[in-house]
């Protein structure tokens, strides 16, 4: 089955180059064949995909389109689980602000995607229906938390996917399976009806195989919703019709004291490759660093504010009015045994070290130190946008680990900086899209460029220019 | 005395925690305070917390009115009991 981008797949239903039932039929199968090579889905929709395929609309770049929704996304009618078995057959009575923007423009939902559990990972190894694999090569995982959404656009399966993203949970997968991921600003995109993590953290994003996609995409996604009191106001431009690979007017960063960090010399030799190619460009290139000290505690105080705020909103998962119920002799005996029964181990650890931090005892020297900290580190960023328009860095610092692949010296700067710098876009709620760069080992690496505040349309052009050049896009790996 | 704690953590966070899970907790409950100690690399006098990534253009109180409801059938769709109307508890008071 050939694989089509948006706007191929588009051209190909305007002209009637093919028929969208058979195309459709042909795909479904292949989902059954991709899951059991992926096992990336939660939940197959065919019925809800089959849906309305005679309404194609030839103005639209989105009508016809199949994609796939992480499965944190409420879908009124259609179970949402979150990876988790304490909603495990949660069926939500309401659609999330973004499915409803994106079902406006006459897509079809061809499943929902696999996660790490409550999408507190960065492995999808605590999915409730077990690890996801890479497409580039099974052996390996397809990163996480949104490891399905990945796993199935690397796939050539659907042109895109969305994904939420509160450290890297977006932009990691896509770098570990050769696509485009890309999280805008925090307020760009509504939050309302995605099952959260960490509100102050979680953003909003998408998959793709190319960075047009990507802009056609966000563009649907995007806008205010008032049922998100964060949401923004600013209109959504028209990123399409502004995107451009003429970048000689954009400054760029090159975060060094990230990049300083990789120790794998080809991904070294890839990052400095990308350099250049931004210098032959035109675009004005140069160093900057950040304090190390600092970076070192990005994990840390990541890890204090997330679980902290995880605890608090995953409070109302008590099995009372949805999900798992178990028995108990008191009320409270029904929450402690349902959430008991509902969460895997490592959720717990992670709700009960949440709920240390915000103990009245503890809250001032853990987690207000913990958001003082991450004052500081916004400032500090902030001042580098003071005189460049983009921040570059390595994705990471190495290709997608095998499934059983124990992980890094956790407290190496390559681990606590270098694997760990994405969490800069979320702590500030810039806009930071990762794009394919190269090959190591017959595996994808990646680079990611991060924008101003709501700058989406520069992070867009600076990463089309690039893609253009490197000539990486509509990247896909099928077998099966 | 550690376990005795992060037991008495967990059921505050209304979780039970086996014996056999104590060990992984232990060990996670030691790098967060690793952690909480990173943190002392920076001085902090002086600034503010950082509660949301920026700040907020759009926070206002809205007029106290309904927009936006479920329905009493959809809002019990997901409960495991229900009678009445009514989600069903085990009996508080005797």
């Amino acid at each position: 089955m050939v694989t089509y981008s948006i706007e191929e797949l588009h051209e190909l239903l305007k002209n009637k180059k093919i028929d969208i039932h058979e195309y459709y039929e042909e795909l479904m199968k292949e989902a059954e064949v991709q899951q059991e090579r992926l096992n990336a889905f939660v939940t197959i929709t065919k019925d809800e995909a089959m849906k309305n395929l005679d309404e194609f609309d030839e103005n639209d770049l989105l009508s016809g389109i199949p994609y796939v929704l992480k499965d944190n996304y409420n879908t009124k009618g259609i179970k949402t689980t979150a990876s988790s078995r304490m909603l495990e057959d949660y069926v939500p009575v309401y659609n999330a602000f973004a499915v409803d923007q994106l079902s406006k423009h006459g897509v079809h939902l061809v499943g929902k995607a696999s996660m790490d559990e409550l999408a507190m990972g960065g492995t999808n190894k605590s999915a409730l229906t077990g690890p996801v694999y890479n497409p580039w090569d099974v052996r390996r995982i397809a990163g996480g938390s949104s490891g399905g959404s990945a796993a199935l656009v690397a796939s050539g399966l659907v042109p895109f996917a969305t994904g939420s993203d509160t450290g890297d949970s977006i932009r990691k997968p896509a770098g570990y399976c050769g696509i485009v991921g890309f999280k805008p600003s925090w307020g760009r995109i509504s939050r309302y009806g995605v099952i959260p993590y960490a509100s102050s953290l979680d953003h909003m994003g998408m998959f793709t195989r190319n960075v047009r996609d990507a802009a056609i995409v966000l563009e649907a996604m995007a806008g205010r919703d008032d049922r998100d009191m964060t949401s923004s106001f600013k209109e959504v431009p028209h990123y399409i019709e502004h995107l451009t690979s003429d970048i000689k007017n954009v400054k760029i960063g090159v975060l060094r004291s990230v990049s300083d960090e990789i120790r794998n010399e080809e991904i070294k030799e890839n990052f400095e490759m990308v350099v250049n190619i931004f210098k032959k460009l035109g675009a004005t290139v140069e160093d900057v660093t950040m304090d190390k000290t600092l970076l070192r505690t990005i994990l840390p105080s990541y890890t204090i504010i997330a679980n902290s705020e995880a605890t608090s909103n995953h409070s109302c998962l008590d099995g009372i009015r949805y999900g798992n119920r178990q028995e108990g002799e008191t009320p409270d005996d029904v929450m402690i045994n349902s959430r008991t029964n509902g969460f895997g181990a490592h959720i717990k650890r992670r709700f009960i070290l949440g709920n240390l931090a915000l103990a009245t005892e503890n809250q001032e020297k853990m987690f207000r130190k913990a958001q003082k900290v991450r004052r500081i580190i916004v400032e500090e960023l902030n001042k580098i946008y003071d005189d460049y328009d983009i921040i570059l860095t390595p994705n990471c610092g190495s290709v997608a680990p095998l499934v059983d692949e124990a992980n890094d010296d956790r407290l190496s700067d390559e681990y606590l900086i270098l694997e760990n710098h994405l969490a800069l876009g979320n702590f500030a709620g810039t806009p930071s899209l990762t794009l394919p760069s190269g090959f190591v080992d017959g595996m994808p690496i990646a680079v990611n460029v991060m924008g101003r505040l709501f700058e989406e349309q520069t992070v867009l052009n600076t990463a089309y220019a690039l893609e253009e050049e490197l000539g990486l896009k509509n990247q896909f790996k099928r077998e099966g | 005395m550690e376990e005795e704690m992060l037991k008495e953590l967990g059921r505050k966070t209304m979780f039970n925690i086996t014996d056999e899970e104590m060990p992984a907790l232990r060990e996670e409950y030691h790098v967060f305070m690793n952690h909480v100690k990173a943190l002392d690399a920076i001085d902090t006098e002086g600034v503010a917390p950082l509660a949301f990534p920026y700040e907020i253009e759009t926070t206002f109180l809205r007029e106290d009115e309904p927009v936006q409801m479920i329905s009493r059938e959809d809002a019990l769709k997901n409960c495991k009991d229900v009678q009445a109307m009514q989600i069903k508890v085990p009996k508080v008071v005797g």
